[in-house]
């Protein structure tokens, strides 16, 4: 009966390699905890008795629950002996046991990964999760036979660290693994054939011997050679595919794992920067540009119960900060726009994900893989330990002449912008509603109640600039306590006046969204500006369709002494929000003379203009030429190929080329070319196959045979003649160069003129001769020969 | 490459769906480790495709079966000699010898590793208790690869026959009064009627007629020919066996049928080795190849084994008497009947009849489905003229053989005063 249970060597084999493999597998949890050792040592021990007693179990033929009752004793026993100091738990024993898994347990919850040393380990969730492994997959592989089955355990060890840690496996654990279970799939399969022949050895009735015995060492060598290059092209080439790192989805911040890119939240920072006494210089900028106020830092797009956030932001890693950059969403061609190059210098103390610009911005040239959302423009770091501290960095920004009129004109914005620019928590508190209708209850378009909202903010609403005295943060409560007009309502800073403008202005159903950055830098010298931490400033920016993302200045006069121009109904094409210095208490340098926006050269809008416009969208136009190009290209080709072979061909001047061209022909037009025949025997064949020429009135599947077509079956006999003549005379042939095309031609116009329409097509768009290589595979004897075939023979 | 990809096992297509889904599943998650386990799973896949589709032995059978006819329950030896003509195959070869379920196991046979050159015999028995007509093979390949992801079926063509004859028994020698017929010197006969004497011409040998010389023979020979002239006596016997399906009971190997095989085989032996010449008549006429013949007696039993070896009950109700007609007066007729119906008397008449001598087995076919031993059939039959004795599933044939002399003198006397009968 040895034959039904194999070898025991086998047998012992598969079990190591099966507890080996899931062992392995488990060191990928090294990194949940400081010290691995803790539980891949007791892990071994547990792989080697899971395999020692199925292999016992197995031999003895125990039948499979059997089999895996006794493996669960066995370790059941040693586990408890290895968490508790008893062998079995019971009583106070396992009181422990429960006690030991619960602070693991909250330790699994409490500590992010590694877990540290102080903590209460969490061994014995390790130790039993690697246990059940161990338990599964030996039951797969050895006591069920199905070694592929085993696959799933030791996926499922994999996903852990991935979905703790975050990170993948390490590339040599992953190949090693692979490598045990492509060894343990083999070992099946070695088993299953031998289970499926005789085994070696002697009949017993005649002593003959009974069974082919060949080496096996080729088919090892076949599986070592396949498994060990499918390992090595799973290790490779996911590192190759770029696709990998993309982010089809993105699941909130932080959300995702491997390169995924951090989103800060700096917020709370401009708090701190705003309260903290110290005025710290951050940024430096040179430019022309006569008012850099507003430098934004990066926009809040999301507005939940509890405060405003950056919300979900698609960064492929293609939209980089390395030059031209989309116009801005939402602006018609035909606002006139001036440019001011910026050079910025970020200082060492301000380490930030985001990337300071002035919007809206046509060109950023910056070092390092910055990448901008394209719905809000915002530069985001897309290495984890990029920082823009102590970076220089060159932008173009554009400033809009934007007119009140423009604005009031604006169509409604509904599907222009996406709906997170809208959206509101479902149960935020009614006050808010009725207080943006009731302000801007005489307000008809958008514009003006956006007008109206900045203006009670500023003038009417009895709104206090204080900084000490403010609510904090932007979520519903306070959004509800700043509004409130109570003691101690209406009271607070540009946080709260920009969050609850963008509030309401979302309940009236315009698209708003949150700028963070800079207002009001100090100047440093001829065009050069400082903006240091007491200049951190929040503001609203609306939506308004042919004028894109429009900013606005709820925070009173306080702190943001003017509004922009074009907030100021009738003002005109005069923007010139006079960039007066910083009211706020900290600011302190010098007063700076306004200076209107569009002294600026006429000329340099117009340039522009001209190059801001259709600049954008060469990219794709130029990738979808080339990509025709290159289709239209490789349908061409074949063609091109062929009609180059043919001309070559029938020009040669002899009769072998033409010939050969004349094969050629048939077989991409599918007429039969008997092989191994004699030319005039070639003939007979295909002068059946003639038709008259192509004509306009000819026939899907034309009639065809020697009679259609005379005077080529008389150009084919004497190009027959010549070929005889050259192949079979002693003195050779004489070739007519003019008259061997003239006959070629005739042949090949006949044989098309017979062909059907549907193989003339495939002849010219698809020939066979040019697509398939030399090799001829009509007769079964090559495909026999090729596939590798049986011959018999039987006396 | 086709025929690989579609001869992917159950696993091999799974692996491919699962290494697909993983990638796809890994570039939407961004998991490094599902991308490297569908990379994994795909390219194992793929490359043991490749290397699959790739093979190029060429694997080479002679097939030789010894004895190629075997009384049933003897044995007969299969060797099977491989060559590999091509390179060493990538994967395990399974080899099947597609042998009738009769004659025992199909002989299965792993290659592995065979490298270009190799050459290998192998030996297997086949033994079978039903007689019959067997092909042995075709062999079977299939291809597998390590990892059990593709199998591809392979077939070698040839198969080679094994004629499994009943099983026989000696008989005594009893007085069957066959007559010499046949046809000799002064009594030439047409060549058509199934004479012995195909062959016209022989050797010259000295002593021989000038004015016998058959030229054109010898022109064509190139060595002198004489006609032959004279013809030697021969003994003949015609055996017939009656394989209606309503003449017998039961089915398959416990049959009455194969009892009345196994009992023409065992008279066919017998006959032939007393010096006759046998041919074989079934219920549908005289069977092709078992005509009188001139050969020795181990020649001629060959043919008739080989006959009854394949006989089948037929469907057809009434016996074939075309076979009456061709002149064959006399001679010993040894029939083996099943039951008996009035509507073949007539048949049985004729034929004891032509034959010089009749005698007949009557298998009592009703014992065979467990009905009391009855003698109808002989009474009948002897009332025919026929010198018969019952065949029971108990009776052994040598005694049955022997019980036919005991009755010889009645039937003789039955048969002459018949024949006196009808000669008056």
């Amino acid at each position: 009966m040895s034959r039904s249970r194999g070898h025991l060597s086998t047998n012992i084999l598969v079990a190591l390699v099966a507890a080996g493999t899931t062992w392995l597998a488990m060191s990928a949890w090294r990194d949940l905890t400081v010290t691995p050792g803790s539980f891949l040592n007791p892990l071994l021990l547990l792989a080697a008795v899971v395999a020692g007693t199925g292999t016992a179990a197995r031999w003895w033929r125990w039948p499979g629950p059997l089999v895996v009752l006794f493996q669960l004793a066995v370790t059941g026993v040693l586990t408890s002996l290895l968490l508790t100091g008893s062998p079995l738990p019971i009583g106070g024993a396992w009181s422990e046991l429960t006690a030991t898994i619960s602070d693991a347990m909250d330790t699994a919850q409490g500590f992010a990964a590694p877990v540290p040393a102080e903590a209460p380990p969490v061994d014995p969730l390790l130790i039993l999760g690697g246990l059940a492994c161990l338990l599964l997959v030996d039951l797969l592989a050895c006591t069920l036979h199905r070694a592929p089955l085993a696959g799933l355990p030791l996926l499922a060890v994999f996903t852990i660290p991935v979905g703790m840690v975050g990170d993948a496996v390490s590339w040599w654990i992953f190949a090693v693994t692979a490598v045990g279970f492509l060894f343990l799939l083999f070992l099946q399969e070695s088993d299953q054939v031998s289970r499926w022949g005789r085994p070696l050895g002697i009949d017993q009735e005649t002593g003959d011997p009974i069974a082919f015995g060949g080496g096996a060492s080729t088919v090892r060598g076949t599986a070592g050679l396949v498994g060990g290059a499918a390992t090595a092209l799973a290790v490779l080439l996911p590192v190759l595919i770029p696709a990998t790192g993309v982010h089809l989805f993105d699941f909130g911040p932080g959300g995702g794992g491997g390169d995924d890119i951090r989103v800060d939240n700096p917020v709370a920072d401009l708090v701190r920067d705003l309260r903290q006494g110290e005025d710290i210089p951050l940024i430096r900028v040179t430019t022309n540009d006569p008012d850099p106020s507003y430098l934004r830092i990066l926009t809040l797009t999301r507005f939940n119960d509890a405060e405003w956030s950056p919300g979900n932001r698609e960064v492929p890693s293609d939209h980089l900060a390395d030059g031209q950059m989309p116009p801005p969403q939402g602006v018609s061609a035909d606002v006139s726009r001036k440019e001011y190059p910026y050079d910025v210098s970020v200082l060492p103390d301000f380490d930030s994900r985001w990337l300071p610009t002035q919007p809206p911005i046509s060109r950023v040239v910056a070092d390092g893989n910055w990448r901008y959302d394209d719905k809000t423009m915002d530069f985001i770091a897309g290495d984890d330990d990029l920082s823009a501290a102590s970076l220089n960095y060159s932008m173009t920004a554009v400033d809009l002449d934007l007119t009140s009129e423009r604005l009031a004109d604006a169509g409604p914005p509904a599907g222009k912008v996406s709906d997170i620019f809208t959206d509101l928590p479902d149960d935020l508190p009614p006050i808010v509603h009725d207080l943006a209708v009731q302000v801007t209850q005489d307000a008809t378009t958008p514009y003006e109640k956006a007008v109206a909202l900045q203006n009670w903010f500023r003038d009417d609403g009895g709104f206090t600039y204080s900084l000490d005295q403010a609510p904090s943060g932007n979520g519903s409560d306070a959004l509800v306590e700043f509004l409130s007009d109570g003691p101690g309502g209406r009271t607070g800073y540009c946080e709260q006046f920009a969050s609850a403008m963008g509030v309401m202005a979302r309940e009236l159903g315009i698209p708003a969204r949150l700028g963070i950055g800079f207002l009001n830098p100090d100047p440093d010298g001829p065009n050069s500006w400082v903006y240091s931490s007491r200049d951190m400033h929040a503001w609203p920016e609306l939506y308004f369709d042919g004028a894109g993302w429009v900013r606005f200045e709820p925070t009173p006069s306080g702190r943001a002494e003017d509004v922009p121009g074009y907030t100021v109904p009738g003002s005109g094409a005069e923007e010139g929000p006079s960039d007066s210095p910083s009211a706020s208490a900290s600011t302190s340098g010098p007063v700076q003379p306004s200076r209107p926006r569009d002294s600026e050269s006429a000329a340099a809008a117009a340039d522009d203009e001209a190059s801001a416009g259709p600049g954008i969208a060469w990219l794709p136009v130029l990738g979808g030429l080339g990509g025709l190009l290159v289709v239209a290209g490789g349908l061409l080709l074949p063609r091109t190929l062929r009609s180059r072979r043919r001309e070559r061909r029938l020009s040669s001047g002899f009769a072998e080329p033409i010939w050969a061209e004349l094969h050629d022909t048939a077989v991409d037009l599918g007429v039969p070319w008997p092989r191994s025949r004699s030319p005039r025997a070639t003939r007979a064949v295909l002068v059946e196959h003639f038709g008259a020429p192509v004509g306009p009135q000819t026939a899907e599947r034309p009639t065809h045979g020697p009679q259609l077509a005379p005077e080529a079956v008389s150009a084919l006999d004497r190009l027959v003649h010549t070929l005889e003549l050259d192949r079979y005379s002693r003195s050779g042939a004489t070739f007519d160069p003019v008259r061997l095309r003239a006959d070629g031609e005739a042949c090949v116009a006949a044989l098309a003129g017979g062909a059907p329409r549907s193989a003339r097509r495939r002849a010219a768009w698809w020939p066979r001769t040019v697509l398939s290589s030399r090799r001829r595979r009509t007769s079964p004897g090559t495909l026999e020969a090729k596939f590798g075939g049986v011959v018999d023979h039987v006396t | 490459m086709r025929e690989a990809l579609a001869g992917m096992t159950v696993r091999g297509r799974a692996f491919l769906a699962a290494g697909v889904t993983a990638i796809v599943c890994a570039v939407i998650l961004d998991q490094a480790t599902l991308a490297r386990v569908g990379v994994l799973l795909l390219a194992l896949t793929l490359l043991t495709v490749a290397a699959l589709a790739r093979n190029r032995y060429r694997l080479t059978l002679v097939r030789t079966v010894a004895p190629q006819l075997v009384s049933a329950g003897q044995s007969a030896r299969v060797t099977l000699a491989l060559a590999n003509d091509g390179l060493a195959p990538n994967g395990v070869l399974l080899l099947e010898d597609q042998v009738p379920y009769v004659l025992g196991t199909r002989p299965r046979f792993v290659l592995e590793g065979i490298s270009q050159g190799w050459r290998h015999s192998v030996s297997y028995q086949v033994r079978s208790d039903v007689r019959g007509r067997f092909e042995i093979g075709p062999m079977s390949v299939r291809v597998s690869d390590p990892f059990g992801l593709v199998e591809l079926g392979r077939t070698f063509r040839t198969t080679v026959p094994l004629t499994v004859t009943p099983r026989t028994v000696p008989l005594p020698h009893i007085p069957l009064g066959g007559a010499w017929t046949g046809s000799g010197d002064n009594r030439p006969r047409a060549f058509a009627t199934g004479s012995a004497e195909d062959v016209t011409v022989r050797e010259y040998r000295q002593g021989d007629d000038l004015r016998r010389v058959h030229w054109r023979s010898s022109a064509k020979l190139g060595e002198l020919m004489v006609r032959r002239e004279e013809q030697p006596w021969q003994s003949r016997a015609t055996l017939f066996l009656d394989n209606r399906g309503v003449a017998h009971r039961g089915q398959g190997i416990a049959s009455s049928l194969e009892a009345a095989v196994s009992a023409a085989a065992s008279i066919a032996v017998h006959l032939t080795h007393r010096g006759f010449a046998v041919r074989l008549v079934t219920a549908t006429g005289e069977e092709s190849g078992s005509a009188w013949h001139v050969r020795g007696a181990d020649l001629n039993t060959g043919p008739l084994l080989e006959s009854l070896a394949v006989v089948q009950p037929v469907s057809q109700p009434r016996l074939e008497t075309g076979w009456l007609g061709e002149g064959a007066h006399g001679g010993l007729t040894v029939a083996v009947f099943g039951a008996v119906e009035t509507t073949d008397l007539p048949v049985l008449r004729r034929m004891q009849h032509h034959a010089g001598s009749a005698v007949a087995v009557a298998v009592d076919v009703n014992a065979w489905i467990g009905a009391p031993a009855a003698d109808g059939t002989t009474r009948i039959l002897a009332q025919q003229g026929w010198r018969a004795a019952a065949l029971r599933p108990r009776d052994r044939l040598e005694a049955v053989w022997q019980e036919l002399a005991h009755t010889s003198t009645q039937s003789s006397r039955v048969q002459s005063s018949r024949q006196e009968g009808v000669a008056t």
